[in-house]
This record gives structure tokens, sequence and C-alpha cells, in this order.
């Protein structure tokens, strides 16, 4: 079972509750409206850029080109 | 055991209470967690495609470069897939902080389900567009499509 279809699976159960338990489970249950909306908000900014001159996938593709070593 | 999980579960169910901007800011986690997933899945996949092209050209040369390019080349629509979508979340969540400072008993925000709705959109095209890459994209929660589901 690959780990896309586990955490499917997984989204699946729990959405299938309820978006309180969700929540819950998330982090985003506790606390008012705002701050909800704001940890929704650092969750999202946390996503990493790929595309773009700036992204990670272009510094990457850089660091082939020159042939040096991954730094992850 | 199944009774004393369900119990757990109505229980939380009746603690927990969530306002439409708090369901609405679950969505957008949610979503913003399946594609963490799947921008990971993503970037193994193009790692190991790109790891091929260097061991057939070990030499750094033109070759290698234009072989790598066009490797990556293949991966590009699917970064601007993840990255547009990272946007339409930020958007999202700001029509949702709008709706919430603007308090008019929830109006605001059922007008902006057509936004929520586009964003779901987007990750059925994303879907789409890794099947050709040989990657999975995890499905939405129902959850999720349910609370757009007048819109979709």
């Amino acid at each position: 079972m690959s780990v896309v279809t586990i955490v499917t699976s997984l989204l699946e159960v729990v959405a299938a509750v309820a978006p309180g338990v969700l929540a819950a489970i998330t982090g985003t249950g506790q606390g008012t409206d705002k701050e909800a909306i704001e940890a929704a908000r650092e969750r999202v900014e946390a996503l990493p850029v790929r595309s773009g001159d700036d992204g990670a996938w272009a510094a990457d593709l850089a660091r082939r080109e020159r042939g040096d070593e991954p730094t992850r | 055991m199944k009774i004393c999980l369900l119990l757990l579960v109505a229980l939380m169910l009746a603690a927990c209470d969530p306002s439409a901007y708090r369901v609405h800011s679950t969505a957008v986690v949610t979503v913003a967690g399946a594609h963490a997933v799947t921008g990971a899945a993503v970037d193994a996949a193009r790692d190991s495609a790109l790891d091929a092209v260097e061991a057939e050209h070990p030499e750094t040369g033109e070759a290698r470069t234009a072989a790598l390019r066009a490797e990556a080349a293949r991966w590009t629509p699917a970064g601007l897939a993840l990255d547009s979508i990272r946007s339409a979340l930020g958007t999202w969540l700001s029509a949702v902080e709008l709706a919430r400072a603007a308090d008019d008993g929830g109006a605001l925000l059922d007008a902006l389900l057509p936004l929520a709705a586009r964003v779901l959109g987007l990750w059925d095209d994303l879907a789409a567009l890794l099947q050709g890459l040989d990657v999975d994209a995890p499905r939405l929660p129902e959850a999720v499509r349910a609370l757009v589901g007048g819109v979709l």
C-alpha cells in the first residue's frame, strides 16, 4: 500500500466523520475563528513553491547542470 | 472496542460545533495536507527521473544539460499546477478572512463557495495531469467536496 493510498484512506476516514473532529486533529479546532484561519494560513504558506525562477525546482536543475552534489 | 470509538467520536462531535469559517479553514488545511503529500511524491518522482538522466550522462556538458532540461520540462506543468493550487488556497483563506471580518451571518461566505469549488476543480486537474507522470494524487475527502457540493 503506497503512502498516498494510506494518506487518502486516513483523510477519507477522518473527514467522513465530521469537520469538527478533523479540525481537532489538524489543530484548527481550538481557539477563535481568527486563530483557525491563521493556523490554516501557516499551513498553506509552509507549502514549497516549485515553479518559476525562484522556485525550488529551478535551483535543483541548476545544481544538477553544474554537477554539484545534492544538499538534501 | 468499536462501540468505545463511536462513543468517543460522538463525544467529540458534541464538543465541536465548528463555525462556517472554521469549517472552511479546516477544508483548506485538509487540501493543504493532501498538497504536501502529493508534492512530496512529485518531488521524489522528479528526482528519480533526473537522477536517471545524470546516471546516463555522468560528465557535465551540453548533452547532459540538454537531457536534464528536457526531463525537467516534463515536470514543469506539475510544478505549475501545484503552485496554482497553493495560491488558490491562499486566496480561499483570504476570502474566508474577509467574510469573517464582514460578519454578515455567512451570506458573503456562501457567495464565495464558487472560489472553493474552483480550488477543488484545480485539484482534479492536477490529479489528471499527474496520472500521465505515473504519480498518484490522493482523492480529496467527500466532506471537503460536500462543502461546495451545490456549486460543483
